[in-house]
């Protein structure tokens, strides 16, 4: 077993979080600093192979320093744009609403030599490269002629997967998630046209990371068998980096464990990289996860839904769902559930909203209509946005069928002792009612 | 013209926590921004999973009483972490939201704490309060 070091090749960016409830925003070094956090976390040799604009140069020093003396080759420049990324919804509980400025502008100059540099380094064992504006073919021209196992998060590129080519010969390992155009515009959102034209061809193995509902390992060698790796969603306090934290511990863990084991840690220690910004917490916690046993790890229970198992989850959305209310908290939540891939279904949308002189027929029509839907339905999202009588009936209704019911309580409105005890979870935190619904939606698939 | 905030990065490692205290009821929060240790977090009215089918259920055909004192259980009971009883007898399971107590165990937290409210139908229901110590 060889020990690893890892080499990552990406942009450093800044990643500006803005919490909202008048917390302070937060400024973290981000790009593949994220991924070198997880490395530091698990005391492994990171060399980063980092572009960047110049101003960044010494706080990414002081960030490599300060994390395990990690190895700093300055591999690009950045010219017209910052590298500022803004985070509007740190959670993910919906779309996470970046902002890169002036991404546009942004020229990204690839110093050749000083890549060939870093990859003469012949104790780096794994190459994990975050393409995105640089030039990713002389990227991996250079990368492809060490002997070390290279693994690409595609994320944002390339779009075309012949682009892999450039390696020349197989990635160890092509991670993509499910929440990156590449996979929901070049895919479709389809995994099996993923899997048909990523593996064998150019990688030994795909990873899918999936949101809350985990992830999903193809082999080459095993085509039509996937590994399934549990997600370990909780209230979170950011989501920005995880997906790279996973990569950076399944680069490292895999050698030496086998591929269930080494996900199933990953999956684990990424969860605890979303509940802190604190770097010592985070890495005594991963130093802990790293502690549990292989059984402990594969066994522990949590979210498995795969991307394309969400749609047949309809979701009931009780709700003033009238057009003379502010529907904001409603809208942003059907935004969240079709983001995850959900199917949101609003009785009032799609059934008519009743007129203030409707028949007695009307509304019986109405009525039966509605309640069909909740029939038709896995799953009740209420919204109280006040104490609107039908959407309160409507949740009585679902609980006495025995469907999850999660109520989202934006303006804290929720007291009466039978709305707070009967439901499975009534919360105004909006990343907490979507890992909910991920949870109960998980259940209702496996009973 | 005033700025505020955001002058300086703040996530180097040894960056003293923030000036909060206290913890926040109510299990895991979005809400505390990390001033007090995950771990070290009092757990308020967390229900526990799958009480029917659990020992303490089985052996007397009821749940506990509101008081009833308990523990967290340090080994994974069938990939869950399972809340038991002083004498050992499980009553139920915690959500998996709340999986992270099983490696804050293993750096050397214990958590115990009491039944605080119970609902025997239409399916057995027991909610605890839990506190850390280490």
């Amino acid at each position: 077993m060889s020990t690893p070091k890892v080499c990552l090749v990406g942009q450093v960016l800044v990643d500006v979080t803005f919490p909202g409830r008048g917390q302070e925003p937060k400024l973290r070094l981000g790009g593949i600093a994220h991924a070198a956090r997880a490395l530091w976390a698990m005391n492994c040799p990171c060399v980063m192979a980092y572009i960047a604009p110049e101003y960044l140069d010494g706080a990414v020093a002081k960030f490599a320093a300060a994390h395990g003396q990690a190895t700093v080759h300055k591999v690009g420049n950045v010219l017209g744009s910052p590298n500022v990324v803004t985070i509007g919804e740190p959670t993910e509980a919906g779309p996470q609403g970046y902002e890169f400025l002036l991404r546009e502008e942004q020229n990204c100059i690839l110093d050749v030599q000083t890549l060939t540099k870093a990859c003469h380094d012949d104790s780096i064992t794994d190459f994990l490269v975050f393409p995105g504006g640089f030039d990713l073919a002389a990227t991996l021209r250079e990368v492809g002629k060490t002997t070390a196992a290279v693994h690409v998060d595609a994320n944002f590129q390339p779009d075309d997967p012949s682009a892999f080519g450039d390696l020349g010969r197989r990635f160890a390992t092509v991670i993509l998630s499910t929440s990156s155009r590449v996979f929901l515009d070049r895919y479709e959102g389809k995994v099996a046209r993923l899997c048909e034209s990523v593996l064998g061809a150019h990688a030994e193995a795909l990873l899918l990371k999936e949101n809350r509902g985990g992830s999903r390992f193809f082999l080459a060698s095993q085509p039509g068998r996937a590994i399934q790796t549990p997600a370990h969603p909780r209230a979170v306090q950011h989501s920005v980096g995880v997906g790279d934290v996973f990569d950076a511990v399944y680069v490292v863990t895999r050698h030496g464990k086998d591929d269930r084991a080494s996900l199933a840690y990953s999956s684990a220690v990424a969860a605890e990289y979303a509940c802190t910004t604190y770097p010592d917490d985070f890495k005594g916690a991963a130093g802990a996860t790293l502690q549990f046993s292989i059984e402990e790890i594969t066994q522990l229970e949590g979210v498995s839904l795969p991307w394309e198992d969400r749609p047949s989850c309809q979701v009931y959305i009780a709700a003033p769902d009238f057009d003379y209310v502010d529907r904001q908290p409603i809208e942003e939540v059907v935004a969240c559930l079709k983001y995850h891939n959900f199917t949101p279904r609003r009785p009032v949308v799609e059934n008519g909203q009743m007129g203030v002189n409707a028949s007695p027929e009307r509304k019986q029509a109405l009525c039966d209509a509605d309640v069909k839907l909740i029939e038709d339905c896995q799953m009740m999202l209420a919204v109280l946005l006040f104490d609107d009588p039908g959407t309160l009936i409507e949740i009585g209704m679902a609980v006495q069928r025995g469907m999850p019911v999660v109520v989202y309580d934006p303006y804290h409105r929720a007291e009466n002792l039978m709305l707070t005890q009967l439901p499975n979870l009534v919360s105004s935190s909006l990343d907490e009612v979507i890992t909910a619904v991920f949870k109960y939606a998980a259940r209702k698939q496996t009973a | 013209m005033g700025t505020q905030g955001t002058n300086k990065f703040k996530d180097y490692p040894g960056t003293p926590r923030g000036g909060a205290s206290g913890a926040k009821a109510g299990g895991p929060s979005s809400e505390d921004p990390g001033d007090v240790p995950l771990c070290e977090r009092r757990l308020t009215g967390v229900p526990l999973e799958e009480v029917g089918r659990c020992d303490y259920f089985r052996a007397h055909s009821t749940i506990p009483a509101v008081g009833t004192p308990v523990v967290v259980r340090k080994k994974l009971v069938g990939g869950r972490i399972g809340v038991e009883t002083t004498g050992g007898e499980l009553i139920g399971f915690l959500p998996t939201d709340y999986n992270y107590l099983l490696r804050c165990m293993k750096q050397g937290y214990s958590y115990a704490g009491q039944v605080t409210s119970i609902a025997a139908k239409p399916i057995p229901v027991v909610r605890v309060d839990l506190e850390s110590s280490k």
